[in-house]
């Protein structure tokens, strides 16, 4: 069966919203790619994305029309990738506009790129939050993500011992 | 009719933030991996949910290889020290295997470095290994960074005990501590349920590596030792306080000691033979040192042997090659000299360690190589000798090459000529070459430029009556190919510097019989002549004076494999045989079938004759297993010489 370019998908968010996507934009995603292969028969209807809501999803879509058309990583080069990619956190400029967003739709990000595996949306999603985190101190990173401290007093004065290890160089 | 909403409204749908701590761990681990060790460190500390995952990604960034279990500590980063409290609260840790390199810090700090890794140690079941570099802590002493280092010194034998301490109460073999300039001694107590006997000999069963730096900083290290001393309390020996013996030389700066704790692998051994009496061979190879002053790594895994009745088969984990292996890759081989790798026929079923170890080695300063293991891959060797061309200065290469087989002279010659045909070696001096592979070799000399070799000396040992006669019919191949080699040699040797000393064995004497050469100066008989082959050699120069031994100034005659008193017979024929050595100044006798008694009858008379044989002659020296006499000649002829007391028998 050869797919049109054109051929249009219905999609469905948690929140009841529907996308209509060209379907080489959601191939983006490796989870709808194989579903679409999956199914033979053409279906009017919606695909259900659970775990996505409506507007992360017109973001995950925002990201996919942008970068539609480009090679997907391919499982062998996942691997090579994982070794140079490592430890780079080099975000493109469209990129880094783009994931410009508030916490929770950084994170809601991740976790949508995740289920609906899409590599290169969740590195950039993840090299954010690295960035983020570089360079600063423990009191920082719980101001920046809003954490409560749980650690007892005494956990407290042993970390702190240990910190002085890690901050005198 | 009602119809139950379609979807109840989603749990997402209630306000409710979604933080960095709700996204799943993969994802975490995802995020922190592009963390530096600092940020990881810092995160770790920010709260419960956050703080493993960082350990575990620190962890498996220094963890070596792919294999569990191997810890290394030894990375150039500035501080390992934020590792490792890290590593000691990580309680899913197993590390068997510990690398530390020690950098430099102060007293203080390296205590406390110490202190973390003894609790890593502690909370593992069982370590395998444990490897100590202090080496740069002192080339940092040494170019000021650390200035204070010496006198932290003694602050930080505590946490060097711990540590040592709990990794033998893990079962600990393989202990190694690189210790370097600047410690003037090192001290480390044995645990307290270790026999003070057993302690004495620790690396004598074991891969035993003592190497130092070039650096010729005598006032530093002129005392520089590791002992090892005995806290056991049952046994108040005082020679329980054992000096492991370490022939480190005044000049050496750099100390490496490898020591695999005897009493461990002992009482594993005691165990396994229902506490038999067990005994180590605790030869030492320290006194075959062949050039003392240097570096040296002396390899003999096999010196285990158990002396007792029965056999035992040491386990075979104690040996492995891989251990060996693993053992000389972590090893930097810098400063290494000497090599001398002189495997022992028990350790066949090691010999193919040989071959995984040498393609592993480079050492760049490396000057005396020598190879005498039973069996050789000339594959293997040549490379390593190609790879140290530059630096050696004396290459043995004595191992014994069977006369028949697939490995026998001939089939090695094709070998060697492909392997190390034209090689360059600008420094050589010394040479060393097997027996029965003089074709070869002659080519390997030939073709070679070595301009700085000075002494060239060939085993040829008694060639088996059955494989060729010892009358030698002169198409023999072998015994041809040797004179052409003498020959050869005596032209290649002749025009370097002095006369060089060449040790033939017999049956290459005998094939000198009959030619004429004039660049020996010394002769050296090992090997085992019977009397009657000496009786054979006298008739023959008495019949035809032989004159190529004209030149010769030293003799050295080692009979073994006689039995009785032949010190008749030995000094009988001892003056004919040595009339045609008209230089000879120097005899030395090795034999255990001399006897001074014997000897001392010998009248004013003989000695006269011995000298009009040979009139330069100075020295006589015997050298029994026991005991060994130096006689000067004037002191012979005039009666005077000091003999020794005759032994007490029982």
């Amino acid at each position: 069966m050869a797919a049109p370019a054109t051929q249009q998908i219905k999609i469905r968010c948690n929140d009841e919203k529907e996308f209509t996507v060209d379907r080489d934009v959601l191939e983006r995603s490796v989870l709808i790619k194989n579903m679409l292969e999956d199914v033979t028969e053409q279906q009017d209807a919606p695909i259900p994305l659970p775990n996505v809501s409506g507007p992360v999803m017109a973001k995950v879509l925002e990201y996919c029309t942008h970068h539609r058309g480009e090679p997907l990583p391919s499982a062998d080069t996942e691997q090579s990738q994982d070794e140079t990619r490592k430890r780079t956190t080099d975000i493109s400029e469209w990129d880094q506009k783009f994931i410009t967003v508030d916490q929770e739709m950084l994170f809601e990000i991740i976790l949508a790129a995740n289920y609906l595996d899409i590599k290169s949306l969740l590195d950039v999603g993840c090299k954010t939050v690295a960035n983020m985190i570089k360079g600063k101190t423990p009191e920082e990173i719980r101001k920046l993500f809003n954490i409560v401290n749980d650690f007892t007093p005494e956990e407290e004065a042993q970390i702190k011992k240990e910190n002085e290890w890690a901050e005198d160089r | 009719m009602f119809t139950p909403p379609a979807d109840p409204p989603s749990v997402n749908a209630v306000e409710e933030t979604t933080q960095l701590t709700d996204l799943p761990t993969e994802l975490l681990f995802q995020v922190f991996a592009l963390l530096d060790d600092l940020d990881l460190y810092r995160l770790s500390s920010v709260c419960h949910a956050l703080h493993e995952i960082p350990l575990d990604i620190l962890f498996n960034r220094y963890r070596v290889g792919t294999s569990q279990g191997t810890l290394n500590l030894s990375t150039s980063r500035p501080r390992p020290a934020v590792l490792l409290p890290a590593l000691h609260r990580a309680l899913y840790l197993v590390v068997s295997k510990i690398f530390v390199d020690v950098l430099p810090s102060s007293g203080p700090r390296l205590v406390a470095e110490f202190g973390m890794l003894k609790d890593t140690v502690v909370r593992q079941t069982y370590s395998e290994a444990l490897w100590i570099n202090l080496t740069s802590v002192a080339w940092a002493n040494e170019n000021q960074i650390a200035g204070q280092y010496h006198a932290d010194l003694e602050e930080l034998r505590p946490g060097l005990q711990g540590l040592v301490d709990a990794a033998l109460e893990k079962g600990c073999k393989n202990l190694t501590i690189d210790a370097a300039i600047g410690f003037k001694s090192l001290y480390l107590d044995t645990p307290a349920s270790t026999p003070a006997a057993e302690v004495t000999t620790p690396e004598a069963f074991s891969f035993r590596l003592v190497a130092s730096a070039t650096k010729e900083d005598e006032g530093l290290n002129s005392d520089t030792r590791i002992e090892s001393k005995s806290s056991h309390p049952d046994k108040v020996n005082p020679s329980s306080a054992a000096t492991i013996p370490g022939e480190f030389s005044r000049r050496t700066s750099n100390l490496t000691k490898r020591m695999s704790l005897a009493s461990k692998v002992l009482n594993r051994l005691k165990r396994l033979v229902r506490k038999k009496e067990v005994g180590l061979a605790g030869e030492t190879l320290g006194r075959e040192e062949p050039q003392p002053q240097s570096t040296s790594m002396y390899i003999s895994p096999t010196r285990l042997q158990p002396k007792y009745e029965g056999r035992v088969d040491i386990p075979a984990d104690l040996f492995t090659p891989t251990w060996l292996n693993w053992t000389l890759r972590i090893t930097n081989h810098t400063n290494l000299v000497n090599l001398v790798i002189r495997p022992t026929r028990a350790s066949m079923p090691y010999h193919d360690m040989w071959y995984n170890i040498l393609p592993n080695i480079y050492a760049p300063h490396l000057e005396h190589f020598e190879f005498s293991a039973r069996r050789l891959t000339v594959e293997d060797l040549a490379p390593f000798i190609r790879r140290h061309a530059e630096t050696l200065q004396s290459l043995n290469l004595c191992f014994p090459i069977p006369t028949a087989g697939p490995e026998s002279g001939p089939q090695l010659a094709t070998k060697w000529t492909t392997a190390i045909y034209k090689i360059s070696l600008p420094n050589l001096r010394c040479l060393q070459l097997p027996p029965h592979s003089i074709p070869p070799f002659l080519r390997f000399l030939k073709t070679s430029y070595l301009p700085s070799l000075e002494r060239v000396t060939i085993q040829v040992p008694l060639v088996e009556p059955s494989t060729h006669s010892f009358e030698g019919s002169k198409s023999s191949g072998i015994e041809h190919h040797l004179d052409d080699a003498l020959e050869s040699l005596g032209k290649l040797i002749k025009a370097k510097v002095g006369s060089p000393p060449i040790i033939l064995y017999p049956d290459a004497m005998y094939r000198m019989l009959g030619k004429e050469r004039h660049w020996f100066s010394s002769l050296s008989l090992y090997c085992s002549i019977t009397i009657g082959w000496l009786q054979t050699q006298a008739a023959r120069s008495t019949s035809s004076p032989m004159k190529q031994f004209r030149t010769i100034e030293t003799l050295c005659v080692s009979i073994s494999g006689t039995s009785g008193d032949h010190t008749k017979e030995i000094f009988t024929i001892l003056p004919q045989f040595l009339s045609t050595m008209p230089l000879l100044k120097y005899v030395y006798c090795h034999s255990g079938a001399i006897s001074f008694e014997a000897m001392r009858r010998l009248d004013k008379a003989y000695w006269e004759g011995f000298q009009r044989a040979c009139p330069k002659m100075e020295t006589v020296q015997i050298q029994l297993p026991t005991s060994g006499v130096r006689f000067e000649m004037e002191d012979l002829i005039n009666g005077t010489a000091w003999w020794p007391e005759r032994p007490k028998r029982r």
